[in-house]
């Protein structure tokens, strides 16, 4: 693990003491993509907003980070956080994993370079002019609804300019467009507002007594997996917990 | 920052995708993200649209095709013409493909296509596409007398949206070779095939790999590095075990039809025209007259399915935290893919010319060329630092059998 510069560290500071500032409350996100999002995994909007906040904050610098400093780095988000037992979790949806398509993406070794190397052979096969022709799923549905419940201008302010999600964008893969409103219904009871909805999971929920204690009134159908649940959502130092998947359905006996 | 641009074929554009039907290659299909529908296919539609099949099946010549069965030869004639934007172009499409001799069955086949709306038109053209198998050899097997129930879950489908665009892969791949090649050119003053070793030409071309070797010491190594190749800080690389991340996003060049914008009333695959081609391979100059004779030449015929000349694509790039002559890098390397002209397959035979138009996005290439002017030195050797010593530098220093090794060891 690598120490992070006193600027960095400062920047961070200064995020962190102003994260929370404002009134929390339940917001809603519709994001529209119009090329289909790369990856066969659910993306948790918490590991979205913290991309967000991570390029808010550090700007250029974090071009030039590296998985050695993750540890060091731990970013606030403008989200209610929700205990959960003997852990917690940021009150907000996920968009779920439901890639269908595929196509490949390529890259190779420049076969015009061949008339350079003198040895006139070079190994695509393997080692470091490996080439590739690896399939890549992808998703085709445009609408996706994220709720939750946090700072609605902070979090407007991060995803001003956010549009892409997901694998290979750089090669223009999940480019989509959000559209972020607090115009949602406060009668429901907020507090689990990006957790259930519509008798169905919006994350993954970690497994616990809780279900065993309300047996009798309700009954859950979905699958379980191992997962991380708060961010950081890749290093070293995450945690896999095992959870009830997004979409699970709650069942009133 | 992001860039809005149109693009427009001024030739027909081929990317291709890898795939073949047979001898004709199919260009590089996306799914369009759509709110879905859920939708059931009319049995008896479904029924007939089989038994035309079938019926070019039994009056198509078989004898002229080559050494692979003929039913497999078939189903990719089928599916390369299942690119069509509605039934009636689909047998009009089959019936080149497979020479058919009958002129009775083919009013009943344009009759069933006429009648058809233009949503089930689109239906069953998917249904085909996704039960390619089913469809051809349900058809064959009628042909032969038998008859099937087909099962109702069969019939129920998702709306699907296939459209032909160029992958901003494509695009990055053609921005990074001409940046590279003009900035080294610039440096060395000679071709990049000359003067780089086949480590260092990966790198800046290709992105280079990951590796076992250790990258960056820290932070401001990183940083030293970027300010000193902005050319390579803008579209990133592997260094070692660690990556210098770009900071450009390439968006796909978006076909401008009526499954990407409503107001478009043609659909993505009327674009989609079949160009043919023919190949000839000979022996000249590297066998005798003799073996070439008994070796024959090889003749070659195939076709390619293009999106046509006018079509016009939408195109999106973004770029954060540019420094200024970052920005510079990138408008000259925007600059020279305009000014190049040219995108994907086959563009020796004329194929994939297309203009970039910009917006009124603002060009400013000056610093980048003042910064190659004036840091030539540093930029030799700071590449010599991190990827090894050209071969130039090698041959002027006399050590070029050592370079050799390294290229053989490549091997």
């Amino acid at each position: 693990m690598r120490e992070l510069t006193a600027k960095i560290k400062k920047k961070i500071q200064q995020w962190n003491d102003s994260a929370n500032e404002g009134i929390l409350e339940p917001f809603r996100i519709d994001i529209y993509f119009k090329i289909g999002r790369a990856g066969n995994d659910a993306i948790a909007f918490d590991a979205i907003l913290s991309h967000a906040v991570f390029y808010h904050v550090l700007e250029d610098d974090a071009f030039n980070l590296s998985a050695d400093y993750d540890e060091n780095i731990k970013l606030r988000l403008p989200l209610a956080k929700v205990n959960w037992l003997d852990t917690w979790f940021y009150n907000c949806g996920w968009i779920p994993g439901v890639p269908d398509k595929v196509t490949r993406w390529t890259k190779r070794f420049e076969k015009s370079l061949l008339q350079s190397v003198d040895s006139k052979r070079v190994s695509i096969r393997q080692g470091e002019f490996k080439s590739y022709h690896m399939p890549l799923l992808y998703d085709d549905r445009k609408h996706y609804i994220i709720r939750g419940v946090g700072v609605v201008d902070k979090i407007q302010m991060l995803l001003k300019d956010f549009n892409w999600i997901g694998k290979k964008t750089a090669a223009g893969f999940g480019q989509c467009e959000m559209e972020i409103s607090n115009q949602v219904n406060k009668l429901y009871k907020w507090h689990n507002f990006g957790i259930t909805w519509d008798y169905q999971l919006q994350r993954p929920l970690p497994v616990n007594n809780i279900f065993e204690y309300y047996k009798d009134a309700i009954r859950i159908e979905g699958e379980r997996r191992m997962c991380p649940i708060h961010p950081p959502y890749f290093g070293r130092s995450v945690k896999l917990v095992e959870c009830w998947d997004v979409g699970t359905k709650i069942i009133y006996r | 920052m992001k860039i809005q641009a149109r693009i427009k074929a001024l030739s027909p554009v081929f990317v291709g995708s890898d795939e073949k039907a047979s001898t004709i290659s199919l260009p590089y299909l996306i799914h369009i993200p759509h709110d879905k529908k859920k939708l059931k296919i009319n049995k008896e539609k479904l029924d007939e649209f089989i038994r035309c099949l079938t019926a070019f099946y039994r009056e198509c010549d078989k004898s002229n095709f080559g050494k692979r069965s003929f039913s497999e030869i078939f189903r990719d004639r089928v599916y390369a013409a299942l690119c069509s934007p509605n039934i009636s172009q689909f047998f009009t499409s089959l019936s080149r493909k497979l020479k058919t001799n009958g002129d009775q069955f083919y009013k009943y086949t344009v009759k069933f296509a006429l009648e058809l709306s233009k949503i089930e038109n689109m239906f069953l053209l998917q249904w085909a596409r996704e039960n390619i198998d089913i469809f051809v050899h349900y058809a064959i097997y009628r042909n032969e007398g038998m008859e099937v129930d087909i099962d109702e879950s069969f019939l129920e489908l998702e709306s699907d949206y296939l459209v032909p665009v160029i992958p901003g892969n494509t695009f990055r791949g053609i921005m990074r070779d001409l940046l590279m090649g003009y900035t080294i050119e610039k440096v060395y003053g000679e071709n990049p095939h000359k003067v780089l070793t086949a480590k260092q030409y990966h790198t800046l071309f290709s992105g280079g790999m990951l590796t076992s070797q250790s990258g960056f010491v820290n932070i401001e190594s990183k940083q030293q590095l970027r300010d000193d190749l902005p050319f390579l800080s803008i579209l990133g690389a592997m260094i070692g075990n660690e990556d210098l991340p770009g900071k450009i996003k390439v968006g796909f060049g978006i076909l401008d039809c009526w499954e990407t914008n409503p107001e478009n009333e043609r659909l993505a695959f009327s674009f989609l025209k079949e160009y043919f081609m023919t190949r000839h391979d000979n022996y000249e100059g590297y066998v005798s007259e003799e073996e070439t004779k008994e070796m024959g030449s090889v003749q070659m015929m195939y076709s390619v399915l293009a999106v046509e000349r006018g079509a016009e694509f939408g195109w999106m790039l973004e770029y954060n935290f540019l420094t200024e002559t970052e920005r510079s890098f990138f408008d000259l390397m925007l600059y020279l893919l305009i000014n190049r002209g040219k995108v994907g397959g086959s563009t020796r035979a004329g194929f994939g010319e297309i203009e970039i138009v910009p917006g009124d996005y603002a060009f400013d290439m000056d610093a980048a060329d003042s910064f190659l002017d004036v840091n030539k030195d540093k930029i030799k050797q700071v590449l010599n630092d991190q990827f090894g010593v050209t071969k130039k530098e090698k041959k002027d220093a006399g050590t070029d059998s050592e370079n050799k090794k390294e290229d053989s060891a490549v091997e």
